[in-house]
């Protein structure tokens, strides 16, 4: 009797074993396409037995294993913050490439180009009243697109600030979501639901920023911001949040100019360094560089104000050398721009004609000696195509400065979307990684190494040749 | 003569590279998914491609230096193709790499200079009939 109880344990117990593994797959099926939701697996494990019936063998199920891997995880984490970078940047550069138009059609260049036509047509009759009046409407239309150019920066900076200040929102929201998953955890409630919960948390906080998240033994969550900024630790969270001030050790250098967004962690360090990836890292890249380099801040002019200051003052210049009339006594002549003094970043938004500024006060005397009637006149036609360093900013005429300012931001914008491209399919590529690696053993793994490393090498020669004859064939069309 | 309006001798050498430029994106979507297998298969991708730019230079006139601007276009759009499949190739290695030491270190612990120490594999042979 004792042999068949023993066989119907064995059954028994064999039945309940199955039973759990299918229940499992059950589960793997029906969360396949749950969000951060990784397979589960049970081993099977054959129990001792001998033929006196003391062990009656059968089969048992082992420990459930998570097929994830924290290693695949962090991967995927990682290219998904790089994404974040890149889709932001790439917005935004492709956003400011529309507002500096290359074209000398329209925008900036056009109304110069249109001004300096008008400097050469007044010079041929510098006493004609229509020609003059020209220079004026056509020196009115330099200032407006200035003025454009600069409320277009303006209103991408006002964006991208409460872009940042959102995605900070953001953050510490799903901190405080894997702070009560962590509170869960603790109080015993872990299974593969809010396994799955916890990763589809971090994959969108990692969009969002560059997260390092580390299982403790309690099964807790750690999650930092750039690897040393804690944002959870267990059952604590750590806000952060953004300031837009001018750091105590980091004063401003350009008076009137506006201050960066800065990080700032739970105890009131400036963190922003260590935010390099993610969405976060995109905005304050275009608020705190991009920017900036063009509209200016607390610590540079912006090229937008450096050539819009520099057309006013050499224009002016030029005019006021002048002379309105021989005389005697001869009339000096007068500046034709204006624009707020005291704040270099203002100096496109608030450049225009000066109010004060008849037609028939516009210089074309040159006194000389010898005093030449158009002289003034011929000089400023002369700016298109400038002769000295003093028509130019930084050895380009005003033109060219202008097309290297655009081109800049083409550039950008060209290698945002390129690498966007690619980013994406590094992702992907993180993704099937961390499939591939799931339930496999690591003697399997060595073995998928040692091919991988031999076909690694095989492609980057290959690589290597096609790069090198691509670039042969290139330097055969020099 | 102004060297841009010479007319190309291979007229249609940069039709040519966008046939090539297509067999190193394809190369390029297989590294998506870095199997040994896929590996492969990028790599007989890549070689016909070195094969086929081969053959396209040996095409071109090389004494003299001449201009194409579409095959130009086309060859710059090539590198940009080639430097993806380079950047994604890299990613794969780069994983790997990771993983084994991790996997080594998990298997079998840390050398004295803490190194992840080599894991012993199983020696096998699969014997298909």
């Amino acid at each position: 009797m004792g042999g068949l109880f023993s066989a119907l344990n064995s059954s028994a117990g064999a039945m309940d074993a199955f039973q759990r593994v299918l229940d499992t797959i059950q589960s793997n099926v029906a969360n396949a396409s749950t969000p951060g939701y990784a397979s589960q697996s049970i081993p099977l494990e054959a129990l001792p037995m001998n033929s006196t019936g003391t062990l009656p063998g059968g089969v048992t199920t082992g420990e459930m294993q998570s097929a994830r891997d924290e290693f695949a995880e962090q991967n995927v984490r990682q290219q998904f913050s790089a994404l974040g970078t890149l889709e932001q940047t790439s917005q935004s550069l492709s956003n400011l490439q529309l507002a500096f138009n290359v074209s000398s059609d329209s925008g900036i260049p056009g109304a110069l180009n249109q001004l300096f036509q008008n400097f050469s047509s007044w010079s041929v009759t510098p006493g004609d009243g229509a020609a003059q009046q020209a220079v004026i409407d056509s020196a009115q239309q330099v200032a407006q697109s200035f003025q454009q150019a600069a409320q277009t920066l303006a209103q991408d900076s006002s964006d991208t600030g409460q872009q940042i200040q959102q995605t900070v929102t953001q953050i510490n929201s799903l901190a405080s979501q894997l702070q009560a998953d962590n509170q869960q955890v603790i109080q015993g409630g872990s299974n593969a639901g809010l396994d799955a919960q916890i990763h589809a948390t971090l994959e969108q906080l990692s969009e969002y920023a560059d997260i390092t998240a580390t299982t403790q033994p309690d099964g807790t969550v750690t999650v930092l911001l750039g690897g040393q900024t804690p944002l959870v630790i267990g059952t604590n969270q750590f806000n952060i949040s953004v300031s837009f001030t001018t750091p105590a050790n980091a004063p401003a250098t350009v008076a009137g100019g506006a201050a960066p967004a800065r990080l700032i962690d739970a105890q009131g360090n400036d963190v922003t360094a260590q935010v390099s990836q993610g969405q976060l890292a995109g905005e304050l890249n275009i608020y705190n560089n991009v920017l900036p380099s063009l509209a200016g801040n607390a610590y540079q002019q912006g090229d937008l104000n450096l050539m819009a200051q520099s057309v006013a003052d050499r224009i002016n210049q030029i005019l006021t050398s002048g002379n309105i009339s021989a005389g005697p006594p001869p009339v000096p002549g007068v500046p034709l721009f204006t624009y707020t003094a005291g704040n270099p970043t203002s100096v496109a938004r608030t450049l225009a004609v000066s109010s004060t500024i008849t037609p028939d006060q516009l210089a074309a005397i040159d006194p000389g000696p010898p005093s030449v009637s158009n002289g003034t006149a011929l000089h400023l036609a002369a700016l298109a195509n400038p002769q000295s360093a003093a028509d130019e900013i930084n050895g380009f005429s005003y033109a060219e400065f202008y097309g290297n300012v655009a081109a800049g931001i083409g550039t950008q914008a060209q290698d945002a979307s390129n690498q966007l491209n690619v980013q994406q399919q590094t992702l992907a590529q993180a993704r099937n990684l961390r499939s591939q690696i799931s339930g496999v053993s690591l003697n399997d793994e060595a073995a998928q190494l040692v091919q991988f490393q031999s076909a690694y090498d095989a492609n980057s020669k290959m690589v290597s040749v096609l790069d090198e004859l691509t670039q042969a064939t290139i330097d055969m069309l020099k | 003569m102004p060297r841009d309006n010479r007319i190309p001798i291979e007229p249609d050498a940069a039709a040519r590279v966008r046939d090539l430029h297509a067999m190193v994106r394809e190369a390029r979507t297989r590294l998506t998914d870095p199997t040994v297998e896929s590996l492969e298969a990028c790599r007989s991708l890549l070689e016909e491609a070195v094969n086929a730019i081969g053959k396209l230079q040996e095409s071109l006139p090389s004494r003299e230096p001449w201009r194409d601007r579409d095959l130009a276009a086309a060859l710059g759009a090539l590198r940009t193709e080639i430097a993806a499949v380079q950047i994604l190739l890299d990613g794969a290695a780069a994983f790997y790499t990771g993983w084994m030491r991790l996997a080594s270190s998990m298997a079998s612990g840390y050398t004295a200079d803490g190194n992840p120490a080599p894991s012993e594999t199983t020696p096998r042979v699969l014997l298909e009939v």
